[in-house]
């Protein structure tokens, strides 16, 4: 009972820092994921900090073309960053679609499970094609099936109906956290070639770039930027780049910086359990005198009796370290399972905690072994 | 052969805040290998000064305590425990036994510290707990053992490392008669086999199981008398 109280402050403690640690490594995991979705190696590019705009400061399709030629071994992607929407009716059925306006080669740079058809082409962007590809769920909605291909579907583009044929249907398969975050959308999904969706003297606001896996992210794009303020005759600062990679490590940097502020305030816990037991092994070599007077009459050295008291409040603090990480274990699965967070347990984080702990109980327990070990067998013996 | 035990000038003084009190005054004793001897004496003589002495667990004050032709005085706290492991065999009127711990394990305790190895430790405690009759209960508690059981697994704990000394401490303080008497003969059957046995009590029909009495009064031998018919 007495041994379990004092185990209890190491377990509080270790549990504690076990739980902030996954917490936190389960967070930057949700995170990986969720960069992972959006893609590590995609940036944006927008005009900024503009006060009297020209119509040329914005990207046009041919400035487009020419940023795509200069730097094609560089990017692997390069769009528009635009989207439209619209309510469309299929007999009764009415749905909110958003048409994600993309280049063709999007489906390269990002996974899009195609489920029937087929993904937007080079041949509908160049022909500015009246085609769409729907998400499965707007499919389900519209037509009661998924394979909604080869169906037409009246949209508002620009102010003007058009009438689209639905070429693929695809199924969004972004992490349960990332829609989480996102919350209930009341828009469906669905891609449209850009070119049909915009007029040819269109200017856009903002660029949806993928660079190549072996560039490095920011000096493509500070390239880029150079040459594309170069074009528009204006300065470097008028125009930004953001990138994915950057932000995911500002996030990171964040959550890593609190879990670590968290863990130290956890680690006051195992101090103060630390110091309990120290106070259990002085009480207990205190009422073990006469039992240490009887070892060294046997025969037990100083350095015996040391041990022995050393490897019980290691064992004590262990025991603690081993109960408190099953039991921080156990409360980030629960609390993991409650929001439904897929839940990151390092294994060097339990060997670190279960070995600390240990570390612990020899050096609060040093102390009341040395006062035992030292004891003089002739007063330990007559102790009552 | 030389002496077991040489004892010359022996002073043993405590300091007690202010006051002194001269434990053992001047004491010369000599004690060779087999002898059974008993120390008599009221509570406050000298002879349990003198037995912690002998046993190595304290240090005299002056004087020149031989053991074996080892210079006693001169060890260090280690060396002595290594001493006390290897040469005698305590038993203590309160018996102190471990508590929470099984008699197996209080018996092979010294034979742990003398680094024997594990299997060999159980056998021999199975052997001596055997010879003091108690080898059907080796799995028990000292606290479910009756006071004569618990000194007959004292006594096997001391005989652990065979040391050539026994030294028991009013050994039979804590028990009734028949249970003294048991004990008393195991003690004669060990100093039959040739161990040494020195017991401090100051009940004359205890001491008379001895082959040699020394009394004590005073921090002093006043008297070493030798039973008739034993031979020297």
């Amino acid at each position: 009972m007495r041994s379990l109280l004092t185990m209890l402050g190491i377990i509080i403690g270790i549990s504690s820092v076990i739980a902030i640690v996954s917490i936190g490594d389960s967070m930057k995991g949700v995170m990986d994921d969720i960069y992972k979705d959006i893609g590590k190696n995609r940036a944006y590019m927008y005009v900024y900090n503009i006060e009297e705009f020209r119509s040329t400061d914005f990207f046009f399709m041919d400035d487009l073309e020419v940023v795509k030629e200069r730097f094609g071994d560089k990017i692997t992607y390069l769009g528009p960053s635009e989207s439209l929407r619209s309510d469309v009716s299929v007999k009764k059925n009415t749905v909110k679609l958003n048409m994600i306006c993309v280049d063709s080669g999007f489906d390269k740079v990002q996974h899009v499970k195609m489920l029937y058809g087929r993904m937007i082409n080079k041949s509908d962007v160049d022909r500015k094609s009246k085609v769409i590809v729907l998400e499965q769920k707007a499919a389900l909605q519209l037509f009661n099936r998924e394979n909604a291909t080869g169906e037409v579907i009246r949209v508002k583009i620009n102010n003007y109906m058009e009438d689209l044929l639905i070429v693929g249907v695809y199924k969004n398969e972004e992490s349960p956290v990332l829609s989480l975050l996102q919350g209930q959308s009341p828009y469906e999904e669905s891609y449209v070639p850009y070119t049909m969706a915009f007029p040819s003297n269109y200017g856009f606001y903002g660029l949806d770039i993928f660079i190549a896996e072996n560039q490095p992210v920011s000096d493509v794009g500070n390239e880029i930027v150079s040459y594309i303020a170069k074009l528009k005759n204006r300065s470097n600062e008028n125009y930004m780049f953001y990138t994915v990679e950057e932000d995911q490590e500002t996030l990171n940097g964040i959550v890593g910086g609190m879990s670590i502020a968290v863990a130290c305030i956890a680690a006051i816990s195992l101090l103060v359990g630390g110091i309990g037991i120290m106070n259990i092994m002085l009480v207990s070599v205190t009422e073990r005198t006469r039992e240490i007077g009887i070892k060294k009459s046997l025969g037990a050295r100083t350095k015996d009796v040391l041990f022995q008291f050393l490897i019980e409040s290691a064992t004590l603090s262990a025991i603690g370290g081993v109960v408190g990480t099953m039991s921080g274990i156990g409360l980030v699965m629960l609390g993991g399972s409650i929001i439904s967070l897929p839940i990151v347990v390092n294994p060097i984080s339990i060997i670190i905690a279960v070995a600390f702990s240990m570390i612990i109980g020899v050096f609060f327990g040093y102390y009341p072994a040395k006062k035992a070990a030292k004891a003089d067998p002739i007063n330990a013996l007559r102790y009552e | 052969m030389s002496k077991m035990i040489s004892i010359k000038n022996l002073n043993k003084i405590y300091k007690n805040g202010s006051v002194e009190v001269h434990a053992l005054k001047d004491v010369n004793l000599e004690i060779e290998h087999g002898e059974f001897i008993a120390i008599m004496g009221q509570s406050g003589s000298g002879k349990s000064t003198l037995m912690n002495i002998i046993g190595c667990l304290d240090r005299p004050t002056s004087g020149e305590y031989l053991l074996d032709g080892i210079d006693i005085s001169k060890q260090e706290q280690d060396d002595l425990s290594l001493i006390r492991n290897k040469k005698i065999g305590f038993v203590f009127q309160a018996f102190n036994l471990i508590p929470r711990t099984n008699i197996l394990r209080n018996v092979e305790l010294p034979m742990i510290y003398a680094k024997v190895k594990s299997s060999k430790r159980k056998q021999r405690s199975m052997e001596l707990l055997e010879k003091v009759g108690l080898g059907d209960r080796v799995n028990h508690l000292p606290n479910e053992l009756s006071g004569g059981q618990k000194q007959r697994v004292a006594i096997a704990r001391a005989l652990a490392n065979t040391p050539p000394i026994i030294l028991a401490d009013e050994p039979t303080g804590n028990l009734d008669t028949q249970s003294s008497e048991d004990i008393m003969e195991i003690f004669k059957s060990l100093n039959n086999d040739g161990t040494s046995v020195i017991l401090v009590t100051h009940e004359p029909e205890i001491a008379r199981f001895a082959d040699r009495v020394i009394v004590f009064r005073d921090g002093a031998i006043i008297e070493d008398s030798q039973k008739e018919g034993v031979l020297k």
